[in-house]
C-alpha cells in the first residue's frame, strides 16, 4: 500500500512537471513546425530566474515568480525575433531552426554557469512541509506542482480548442498560406506561440528546481523526457501529450520503485522505439496528417 | 464609375523566373470578370500577386480607387479583396463552422460574426447543415462551398476565385456556378479564374483572355466566344 501510494504521488509529480515542458514543446512543433532545441535551456533559465528574483536578490515570490515567468516569455519572444523570424523564410527552416536552436541552448546555458556556478543551488521557492496519506509523506510542494500544472493544460487546451486566439494558431498550423488569405497576422500568431512556450517552459523550470535542485544542465533530462512524450503522443498534440505525460509519469515511477532507478530512462526509450517502429504518427493520434 | 480593380503593367514571378509579364486588366464595381486561359499561363500566379502572397516586381494594382500593391496580405485582406485559392485549402481538421469563424477573425463585434455567418447560411445552406463535421470528411462540391463560404466571411468586397469548377461533377459545377451568379445578382463583384471558357461566360461580364503571362484579349464574353472558337487551344472543355 505504501509503495502504491508513493508511485502514484511520484508518477504524478513527474507526469506534471513532463507534462508543462512537453506541452512547450508540442504547441510550437504543432503550430509552427519548429523543434526547439533551446527548449531545456528555457527551463534552466526560469529555474534560475525564480533563483535570482527570490534568494538571490530577496524578493518575495509573488514579485520573484511573476519576473520568472516574464523571463521564460521574453527568451521565448527573442528566439522568435532573433532566430525563427529571420530563417522563416528558408527552404530548410525546419532543420536550420533546430541547429540554430541548439546554439541558443549552449548560449543560455554558458550565460547561467557564468553567473551562477556549476554547483547544484537549492531553489529558495520551493513550498516547506507536508501531509501524510497511509504514512507516506506527501510534500506540500508536489500537491502545488501537480495543481498548477492540470490547471494550466486544461486553460491552454481551451484557448487552443474555443478561442479566437486558439482557431487562429490552428489555422495557421494546418494552412499556412490559406490562414494568411482569411488576414490573419501569421507574425502575430507566431509571436504568441512562442511567448506561451517559453512561459511554459518557465513554469516547469521553476517547478522541477522546487522539487530537485536548480543546475546548469538541468533542462536536458526534462527536454529529453518532453521529447519521449512528444513521439509517444504524437508530436503537436496538445490533449495527447498531456495524457502521455501523465501515463509515462507513472510507469517511470513504478519502474523505478519496482526495479530501480537506473530502468527507468532504458524502459522509455524502449517505448519511443517501438513507437516509432509500430505508430511512426504517435500513439495517440488518428491520421498522420493530423495537426493540432 | 472607378473600376474595383484595375492592374496596370503589372509584373510578377516566383524568384528570378518572370511569369507575369506586364498585365493590364481593369473592371467595375458588381461587375464579374472571367480570366480564362490554358493551363500554366499564369492565372493562380495574377491571383497571388494581387491578393499579396507574391511580391509585385513592377506596375500598380488599385483597389476602388486606392493603390493595394506591396502591402501585406492581410492589409489587402482587410481593404476586402479576398482569394480564394485554387483547390480550396480548407483547415481539414477543423469543422465547417471553424473553417468560416477562422475567416471571420478580423471581424470585432460578435454580432457582425454572426450577421456574416446567417449570410453566408443562407446562400449556403448545405454548410449550415453540416456547420460541425470536420472539413476533410466533406465531399468535393462540399468543400468548395466552404472555401466560397469563408470567402465571403472575410467580407470580400471583390471575391477572386481560382477554378471553382476545379475536379468536380459537371452537376456539382451547375451548384457552384449558381452560387456565383446569386453572389453577382447581389451586386457582389468578382474575379473568376476558370479554365472552361463556355463556363466563365455563362456568369461574367467582362471575359480577359490570359496567354503567357500576359491579357491578350479583353471583352464581352460574346464577342470574345465568337472570336475564339478559330483557335482550338482555348477550348480546354
Ligand atoms: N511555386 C512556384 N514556383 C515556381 N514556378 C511556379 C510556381 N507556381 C507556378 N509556377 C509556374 O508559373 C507558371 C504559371 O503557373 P500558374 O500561375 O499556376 O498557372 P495557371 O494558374 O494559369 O494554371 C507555370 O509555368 C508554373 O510552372
Ligand atoms: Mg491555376
Amino acid at each position: 500500500m505504501d509503495t502504491f501510494i508513493q508511485i502514484v504521488i511520484s508518477g504524478l509529480v513527474l507526469g506534471s512537471m513532463y507534462s508543462v515542458s512537453a506541452i512547450g514543446l508540442t504547441l510550437l512543433w504543432g503550430a509552427l513546425n519548429v523543434l526547439n532545441m533551446a527548449h531545456g535551456a528555457f527551463l534552466v533559465a526560469g529555474g534560475y530566474a525564480a533563483y535570482y528574483f527570490g534568494g538571490y536578490l530577496g524578493l518575495p515570490a509573488y514579485v520573484a515568480i511573476p519576473g520568472a515567468l516574464a523571463t521564460g516569455v521574453v527568451l521565448g519572444l527573442l528566439v522568435y525575433a532573433g532566430v525563427a523570424r529571420p530563417l522563416r523564410k528558408n527552404a530548410n527552416f525546419e532543420t536550420t531552426v533546430i541547429i540554430a536552436t541548439v546554439g541558443v541552448a549552449l548560449v543560455i546555458e554558458n550565460l547561467v554557469q557564468k553567473g551562477f556556478g556549476a554547483y547544484p543551488l537549492k531553489q529558495p521557492l520551493s513550498l516547506q512541509g507536508g501531509f501524510n496519506i497511509a504514512q507516506t509523506f506527501v510534500p506540500w510542494n508536489s500537491v502545488l506542482v501537480c495543481v498548477v500544472s492540470i490547471v494550466l493544460l486544461v486553460l491552454l487546451d481551451f484557448v487552443v480548442r474555443k478561442t479566437r486566439y486558439g482557431r487562429m494558431i490552428r489555422a495557421v498550423a494546418q494552412n499556412y498560406e490559406a490562414a494568411r488569405l482569411m488576414g490573419i497576422r501569421t507574425g502575430a500568431v507566431y509571436r504568441f506561440v512562442f511567448a506561451i512556450s517559453g512561459l511554459m517552459a518557465a513554469i516547469s523550470g521553476i517547478m522541477l528546481s522546487t522539487a530537485t535542485t536548480l543546475s546548469p544542465t538541468m533542462g536536458y533530462d526534462p527536454m529529453l523526457k518532453a521529447f519521449i512524450v512528444c513521439v509517444i503522443a504524437g508530436l503537436g498534440e496538445v490533449r495527447g501529450a498531456l495524457i502521455a505525460a501523465f501515463a509515462l509519469g507513472v510507469l517511470e515511477a513504478t519502474v523505478q520503485f519496482q526495479l530501480g532507478v537506473r530502468f527507468a530512462l532504458p524502459l522509455l526509450l524502449l517505448l519511443v522505439v517501438v513507437t516509432l517502429i509500430f505508430r511512426p504518427q504517435g500513439l495517440l493520434r488518428k491520421n498522420e496528417a493530423s495537426r493540432l | 464609375m472607378t473600376p474595383i480593380l484595375e492592374i496596370a503593367g503589372l509584373g510578377a514571378g516566383y524568384g528570378s523566373v518572370p511569369i507575369l509579364h506586364g498585365i493590364n486588366l481593369s473592371f467595375g464595381a458588381g461587375q464579374v470578370c472571367g480570366l480564362v486561359g490554358p493551363n500554366g499561363h499564369g492565372k493562380t500566379t495574377l491571383l497571388r500577386t494581387i491578393s499579396g502572397l507574391l511580391p509585385t516586381t513592377r506596375g500598380q494594382t488599385t483597389f476602388d480607387g486606392e493603390s493595394i500593391t506591396g502591402l501585406p496580405v492581410h492589409e489587402i485582406v482587410g481593404r476586402g479583396v479576398i482569394h480564394v485559392p485554387q483547390g480550396d485549402m480548407l483547415f481539414g481538421e477543423m469543422s465547417v463552422l471553424d473553417n468560416l469563424l477562422v475567416a471571420g477573425t478580423r471581424l470585432a463585434a460578435t454580432s457582425e460574426v454572426e450577421d456574416r455567418l446567417a449570410v453566408v447560411f443562407d446562400l449556403l445552406p448545405r454548410l449550415k447543415e453540416r456547420r460541425f463535421q470536420s472539413a476533410f470528411t466533406l465531399s468535393g462540391g462540399e468543400r468548395r462551398m466552404v472555401a466560397i463560404g469563408r470567402g465571403l466571411m472575410a467580407g470580400g468586397r471583390l471575391l477572386m476565385l481560382d477554378e471553382p469548377s476545379l475536379g468536380l461533377a459537371p452537376a456539382v459545377i451547375d451548384e457552384i456556378y449558381d452560387v456565383i451568379s446569386k453572389l453577382s445578382h447581389a451586386g457582389q463583384s468578382v474575379l473568376v479564374v476558370e479554365e472552361n471558357v463556355t463556363r466563365a461566360a455563362e456568369v461574367s461580364d467582362v471575359v480577359a483572355l490570359m496567354d503567357h503571362g500576359q491579357i491578350v484579349q479583353v471583352g464581352a464574353p460574346e464577342t470574345l466566344l465568337s472570336g475564339l472558337s478559330i483557335d482550338a487551344t482555348y477550348f480546354g472543355g
